[in-house]
């Protein structure tokens, strides 16, 4: 008896193991081993100039993955076409084993609801409030008014911006319009959050509470985290994996400890020489 | 005075009426145009911007070149469209139909500036959201676009106001046509002074309105 409760014990403690113990958490498809997000052999170049040039990677459910690298490296066209904002030229992308990246019309828009996206900039709509810009998606995605009232309200809470839920937009701090672009990414409870350097545009103190933020979300939500940054800083904090990126091409990745002690490629090296003489 | 307000009563009604309906129509036909090129242009709503691009090099050729018509002369060209539209080409009615082909160009430019003006980062963030473009545009685009919108209208409704006087010579009636019959012809400098500050009115009372509705949407942001 005190055997056969162990199991269910630790999947409760686990977030992680909650989110693939119970099936409609899931993707229905898929096997529960494929990972949140898979990126295929992608290409993509900008006239004769090969941006990404063959990237591929893979990132179990609930896990936060780092990408890092030079400007230019080619990080942010990645990720806008692994968030399905930009087409490659080739390759293929996997949400939960299922393949998005040929989506078309109503299935393109599908497949958008299952990821959230966090831009640099915050794009928050200056035409609405807080509320309104996080009750966007939930319209677009066509619930009911009762339904996006009560939803929004448990979404600016999550980020703490409940007394600011009816302000404009563009009169909050940098910091509180990233809480609500992140309110926003999540309203359709996707299983994706997208962060194209989210924290860039902060100072160091607003970087740190954006970054517990979005580790307390992984840890409530088992959400998968793809994040793309040029700070070592934000890696070393809330990554699990990180993937270094040069000229197209991911050089080395893995773990976050093993890849920042023993840097096997150039990039690697220097990035992680960097840090340490800050 | 009681004559002067008499004889000007009508011309102010029927100029008020001629930019009003031309303002509706070439917002409506304008516009659409604006928005295709708009949407047809931009490489995040639409796949095929990149093949499109020449659809919209020949519509900015047309564009132009149609803003670049002397009125006078646009106004002779369409006395024919006017008579089969309204069947005839004499009035302040027939005179809506050069007045609205006047502004649609105008209203296309602006609509698709205003609209341009937003930054892509915007779409994105509504692209993401899981949004169709329908939605898009009129949940997110227009509002965001609203208070440039509306300057850009103000503008067209005061150029209207000068293209409705032109509009005289076709006997479209209005302040234009007020001024130059009975100011100019009859000598009568009371009545062209009342044409004059009574245009004046308008459009400082139009230019008014306009800036206040922007400045109330830009408040609230």
């Amino acid at each position: 008896m005190f055997h056969a409760k162990r199991p269910e014990q630790a999947a409760l403690l686990n977030p992680l193991v909650l989110v693939q113990t119970i099936p409609h958490l899931t993707s229905p498809v898929p096997p529960t081993n494929s990972p949140a997000l898979a990126i295929r052999d992608i290409s993509k170049r900008f006239g004769p100039h090969a941006v990404l040039d063959g990237v591929s990677l893979s990132i179990p459910a609930g896990r936060i993955y780092g990408i890092i690298g030079r400007s230019g490296a080619g990080k942010t066209t990645l990720i806008r076409i692994a968030s399905l904002l930009e087409r490659a030229d080739g390759g293929e992308i996997f949400y939960s084993g299922v393949s998005v990246s040929g989506a078309k019309g109503k299935e393109l828009i599908e497949a958008r609801r299952k990821a959230g996206f966090v831009f640099q900039n915050f794009n928050l709509f200056s035409s609405r409030t807080v509320a309104g810009n996080v009750a966007f998606p939930l319209e677009a995605a066509g619930w009911n008014k009762t339904a996006i009232r009560e939803r929004v309200e448990e979404l600016v809470e999550l980020v703490g911006l409940s007394d600011k839920a009816d302000r404009p937009a563009g009169r909050l701090s940098g910091g509180e319009r990233q809480r609500v672009a992140i309110a926003r990414a999540l309203a359709n409870r996707p299983q994706i959050l997208f962060c194209d350097e989210a924290t860039s545009a902060l100072d160091p103190e607003t970087t740190r509470s954006i970054l517990d933020l979005i580790q307390s979300l992984r840890q409530r939500f088992g959400l998968t985290v793809m994040m793309v940054t040029h700070q070592m800083e934000v890696v070393r904090r809330i990554c699990d994996d990180v993937a270094i990126i040069s000229d197209g091409l991911i050089v080395e990745s893995g773990p976050v400890a093993s890849v920042f002690s023993r840097p096997s490629s150039e990039t690697g090296r220097r990035l992680v020489a960097e840090v340490n003489h800050a | 005075m009681r004559e002067i307000f008499d004889l000007i009563a009508r011309p102010v009604l029927e100029t008020i009426l001629m930019v009003i309906a031309s303002t509706t129509i070439a917002g409506l036909f304008g516009g659409s145009i604006g928005l295709a090129l708009y949407f047809m242009s931009n490489e995040r709503l639409s796949e095929h911007s990149g093949q499109l691009s020449i659809v919209k090099k020949v519509a900015d050729r047309v564009i132009n070149t149609l803003r670049s018509f002397p009125f006078v002369i646009l106004m002779v060209l369409v006395l024919p469209l006017s008579r089969l539209i309204v069947g005839t080409s004499l009035g302040t009615v027939a005179a809506i139909v050069p007045l609205s082909i006047a502004a649609m160009p105008f209203v296309a430019r602006i609509v698709e500036s205003s609209l341009a003006e937003i930054d892509g980062g915007i779409l994105d963030a509504a692209l993401s959201s899981g949004a169709t473009k329908a939605r898009i545009l009129f949940a997110i685009l227009v509002p965001e676009a609203l208070p440039s919108l509306i300057a850009g209208l103000t503008l067209t409704m005061i150029n209207l106001v000068g293209y409705s006087a032109m509009a005289g010579v076709i006997g479209g009636g209005g302040l234009g046509d007020l001024a130059i019959r009975y100011g100019y012809q009859r000598f009568r400098t009371d009545i062209m002074i009342a044409s004059v500050l009574s245009i004046i009115i308008l459009v400082e009372g139009i230019q008014m309105t306009g800036n206040r509705i922007t400045r109330n949407l830009k408040l609230k942001r």
